[in-house]
C-alpha cells in the first residue's frame, strides 16, 4: 500500500496557519472567556467517513447478496439473516481495518470490540427484520430495510469504540487483556460444554434421566434451577402455594431469555446463549473493575481465574449467574470512573437478575462517600435497592405476595432466623461426609473467605469485601450450606483474593491447569447431585 | 438542581426496573391462574370419600389419611387400596374375598378407583407436577348437576378431570377415561382431620 508519511501530507497540504491569538493580551486570560473556535471539518476525517460509507455499501451488498441466495436456496430468514450478517461483518472488519482507518495494534483485541459491535447490532437486526416479517413484509424486503436501520448503529459503535484514536500503549494493553481473556474464556467454555456433550453421550450417571444428545444437546446444563428459569421465561411467574417455587427465581434472566426466544430461538438455546454471552461481558467487566484496584496483570490474572474458577461451569448453565457478574463489576467499574448513571442502571440489573445483587450498593456508597459527594453518586448506589423493591412491587402484583421471592424458599427449607448459622453447621456435622456436596460447598465457603482476606491484605477496597462476604456467609443465616459455593461465584473480590495468591509464576502455571481440571471434574458431576 | 436530578435518576430507574417486569415478562394464562386458584383450595380441603360410577356399577367409597402421604380408600364391597404418593395398591385380604366381578373391575383399575375417590394429597401431587411440567391443567368449563364448573385437567393418558365449583372453588367431581373404563364421581368433603 502507498501509504503517506506524516512529513509529506503536511507538505501537500495547506501551509499550517499562525496559532490563534485571543484579541486580549495575555494578561487578560481571565477576564472574558471566548467562545471555543469553531473546529471546520477535517478533511482526513471526511475521507474516512467516505470510505467508512464504501466500505458500508459493500457490506450491505454482501448482505443482502447472501440473504438472497441462502433464501432462494430455502435457508429459514433468520437463519439466513444470521449468516449473511457474519459475512457483511467479516467483510466490513477487514475493509475497515486495512483501508478505513489503517489500524495497527493487536488483531484479536479490535476483533473482539468489533464482534460485540457486531453481535449487538445483529440483535436490533434480528428484532427489527422479526417485526417487518411479523408485519407482513416478504424475506427479501424485510432484510433490505432492517439492514438500513442497524447499519448506522454498526457505523457508529465501530468507529467510536472500535477504531477511536486512544492513548497509545493502554489501549494496545487492554485489547492484548481482552484478547487473552478471551481465549481463556473459549478454552475454558469448550471443556464445559465438551464434558457436558460426552456426559450425555455416555449418559452417566443417570441414564433415564438424558434425553438423546442429537434431540437435545447439552441438556446437562439445562439441570438443576434452569427448568425454573425457563418455566419464568415460558409464562411468567405461578407462584405454587405452599410449594417450590418459580417466584424465588429473579426476573431479569428469564426476561431477558424470553426477549431472545422471541427472536425466534428454542427457549433451551436462547437461555444457554444469554448465559454464556453474560459471562463474556461478566469476564471484561471483572477485568475493568479490578484494574481499578490491582496492578495490570494482576487485573487480567482475575478475569482469567474467573473463567477457570472449578464452580464456574454454572457460567455456561441456565442460569443468571454470568450476566450478574457483569452486572456487579459493571456497576463497580463505572462508579470508578465517575459514571454514575451507567453504574446506577447495572446496580439495578445486578438486583433485578439475583438478590445477591443488591449488595454492590455498598461498594457504591463508599466510592460516592469517599471520592465523589454529589447527589447523584449516592442515587446511583440507592439504585440497586430500588431495583429491588421494583421486584417486590412485581411479584406483589402478579402474585399477590411483595416477598413471594422469599417465602418460596421456605419450600427449600431455607428461611433466615437467628440460628441459622448453627443449623447450618448442625446440617453439616450431621451429613457426616454422607453428602460430599454439602461438605463441597462449605469448603469452597472457607475458600471465599480466605480469598476476600487476602484480596484485603492486597488492597482492594474493604466495601467490595464486605459485600462478598455478605454474599457468602448471609446464605448461612437461612440454614444451609447448600449452594453457597454457586453464591460465591457472584463476589469479585474473591476473584482478585485468587489472582493475588498466583501472582508467582510457578504458582500460576500449577493454578491454571489444576482449575482447568476441576472444571472439567465438577460439569461431568453435574447430576450426581440431585436437582 | 443536583438533588432534584439524582431524585429523578432514581425514579427512573424505579419505572424502568418495574416496567420492564411488566412488558419482559410473559403474563400466566387466565388458565394458569385458575389453577392456581384450585391448587390453593384443594391444598385446604378434605374428603370423606366420595360416590364413584365405575365399570356400570355404582360404589361408596370412604377415605382414610394414614399419613402425610399415605392414604387407604375402602369400597362398600370391603375391598382396600392404599395410595401413596402418586402410586396406588391394593389390599390383600384373604379373609374377605370378594365375589369375582366385583374384584376384577377394581384390580384391573386400582389407578380408576384411586383418581375418583377423593384423595386429596393425590390430586395436589397430580395437579403440581402438570403444572411444573409446564403442562396446561386448566380444561375449560362445563356443567355439572346444574351447577357451573371448572375442569381442570390432571393427567392425560388416562385423561383425569377434577370437576371445580366455579361459585365456591370447591371440587365437587371427578371423571376419568381410558380405553378400558369410564367412571365419574361425587366427591364427599369433610372438615375431619381423619379426611384425606
Amino acid at each position: 500500500m502507498n501509504q503517506r508519511s506524516p512529513a509529506k501530507t503536511r507538505r501537500r497540504g495547506p501551509a499550517p496557519r499562525p496559532e490563534r491569538r485571543s484579541p486580549l493580551n495575555a494578561t487578560d486570560v481571565t477576564a472574558v472567556p471566548l467562545p471555543p473556535p469553531r473546529r471546520r471539518p477535517d478533511r482526513a476525517e471526511l475521507a474516512r467517513v467516505a470510505r467508512f460509507a464504501a466500505v458500508g455499501a459493500s457490506g450491505y451488498g454482501v448482505n443482502l447478496g447472501v440473504f438472497a441466495i441462502l433464501v432462494h436456496a430455502g435457508t429459514p430468514a433468520t437463519a439466513a439473516a444470521v449468516t449473511s450478517f457474519v459475512a457483511a461483518v467479516a467483510n466490513n472488519y477487514g475493509w475497515n481495518r486495512v483501508w478505513t482507518f489503517r489500524a495497527r495494534g493487536s488483531i484479536a483485541g479490535q476483533g473482539a470490540r468489533f464482534a460485540g459491535v457486531s453481535v449487538a447490532t445483529l440483535v436490533v437486526n434480528l428484532a427489527a427484520l422479526h417485526l417487518l416479517l411479523a408485519g407482513g413484509t416478504r424475506a427479501v424486503p424485510a432484510q433490505a430495510a432492517a439492514i438500513v436501520i442497524t447499519m448506522p448503529l454498526n457505523y457508529l459503535g465501530n468507529r467510536l469504540w472500535t477504531f477511536a484514536p486512544a492513548t497509545p500503549g493502554l489501549r494496545d494493553l487492554r485489547a492484548g487483556a481482552y484478547a487473552r481473556i478471551l481465549v481463556w474464556w473459549g478454552l475454558s467454555r469448550t471443556l464445559v460444554f465438551a464434558t457436558a456433550l460426552v456426559v450425555q453421550a455416555l449418559r452417566w450417571p443417570r441414564p433415564g434421566w438424558y434425553v438423546a444428545v442429537h434431540m437435545r444437546p447439552l441438556a446437562l446444563l439445562e439441570a438443576w434451577d434452569g427448568r425454573w428459569y425457563r418455566m419464568v421465561a415460558a409464562r411468567g411467574y405461578l407462584a405454587l402455594p405452599h410449594r417450590q417455587s418459580d417466584t424465588a427465581f429473579f426476573p431479569f434472566y428469564p426476561a431477558t431469555v424470553d426477549g431472545v426466544h422471541a427472536l425466534g430461538v428454542p427457549l433451551q438455546a436462547a437461555a444457554l446463549l444469554v448465559a454464556n454471552a453474560g459471562f463474556v461481558l461478566g469476564l471484561i467487566a471483572l477485568y475493568e473493575l479490578a484494574r481499578t484496584w490491582l496492578p495490570e496483570k494482576t487485573a487480567e490474572r482475575t478475569a482469567i481465574y474467573a473463567a477457570l474458577f472449578p464452580i464456574g461451569y454454572v457460567f455456561s448453565m441456565e442460569y443468571p449467574e454470568g450476566m450478574v457478574l457483569a452486572a456487579v463489576a459493571g456497576a463497580g467499574a463505572a462508579a470508578a470512573r465517575g459514571r454514575w448513571t451507567l453504574a446506577a442502571a447495572l446496580g439495578a440489573v445486578a438486583t433485578l437478575g439475583r438478590p445477591e445483587g443488591v449488595f454492590v450498593a455498598l461498594p457504591l456508597a463508599a466510592l460516592a462517600l469517599r471520592r465523589d459527594r454529589r447527589p447523584v453518586a449516592f442515587a446511583a448506589a440507592a439504585a440497586p435497592v430500588v431495583a429491588l423493591a421494583a421486584v417486590a412491587a412485581y411479584q406483589r402484583r402478579m402474585v399477590g405476595d411483595p416477598l413471594a421471592f422469599s417465602t418460596a424458599q421456605h419450600a427449600w427449607g431455607r428461611r433466615f432466623e437467628l440460628a441459622g448459622v448453627q443449623r447450618a453447621v448442625r446440617e453439616l456435622l450431621h451429613a457426616q461426609g454422607q453428602n460430599l456436596w454439602l461438605a463441597r460447598d462449605a469448603a469452597f465457603c472457607g475458600l471465599y473467605v480466605v480469598l476476600l482476606v487476602v484480596a484485603l491484605r492486597a488492597g482492594v477496597p474493604l466495601a467490595w469485601i464486605v459485600a462478598g462476604a455478605l454474599i457468602v456467609l448471609l446464605p448461612l443465616e437461612s440454614g444451609s450450606f447448600t449452594s453457597d459455593a454457586r453464591f460465591g461465584l457472584l463476589a469479585p473480590a474473591a476473584y482478585a483474593g485468587l489472582a493475588v495468591a498466583g501472582r508467582r509464576r510457578l504458582l500460576d502455571l500449577a493454578l491454571r491447569p489444576a482449575m482447568l481440571c476441576l472444571l472439567g471434574a465438577a460439569t461431568a458431576t453435574i447430576l450426581l447431585r440431585w436437582p | 438542581m443536583a438533588v432534584i436530578r439524582a431524585g429523578l435518576l432514581l425514579g427512573a430507574i424505579a419505572a424502568a426496573s418495574f416496567g420492564l417486569l411488566l412488558v419482559a415478562l410473559p403474563q400466566p394464562s387466565h388458565g394458569d391462574r385458575v389453577a392456581i386458584g384450585v391448587l390453593d383450595r384443594l391444598q385446604q380441603t378434605r374428603f370423606r370419600g366420595s360416590v364413584l360410577r365405575l365399570g356400570g356399577r355404582t360404589l361408596p367409597v370412604w377415605c382414610t389419611r394414614h399419613h402425610r402421604s399415605t392414604s387407604v380408600l375402602e369400597l362398600a364391597t370391603g375391598e382396600r387400596l392404599r395410595v401413596r404418593n402418586q402410586h396406588v395398591a391394593v389390599v390383600r385380604d384373604p379373609a374377605r374375598e370378594l365375589a369375582s366381578d366385583t374384584r376384577a373391575a377394581v384390580d384391573l383399575l386400582p389407578a380408576a378407583v384411586a383418581d375418583l375417590a377423593g384423595t386429596q394429597a393425590l390430586y395436589v401431587s397430580e395437579l403440581v407436577g402438570r403444572l411444573l411440567a409446564g403442562k396446561s391443567a386448566y380444561a375449560g368449563t362445563g356443567v355439572v348437576d346444574g351447577r357451573p364448573v371448572y375442569l381442570i385437567r390432571l393427567g392425560d393418558r388416562p385423561s383425569v378431570e377434577l370437576l371445580v365449583d366455579r361459585r365456591t372453588g370447591k371440587p365437587v367431581g371427578a371423571r376419568f377415561d381410558s380405553r378400558r373404563a369410564h367412571g365419574t364421581s361425587r366427591l364427599l368433603l369433610t372438615v375431619s382431620r381423619t379426611g384425606c
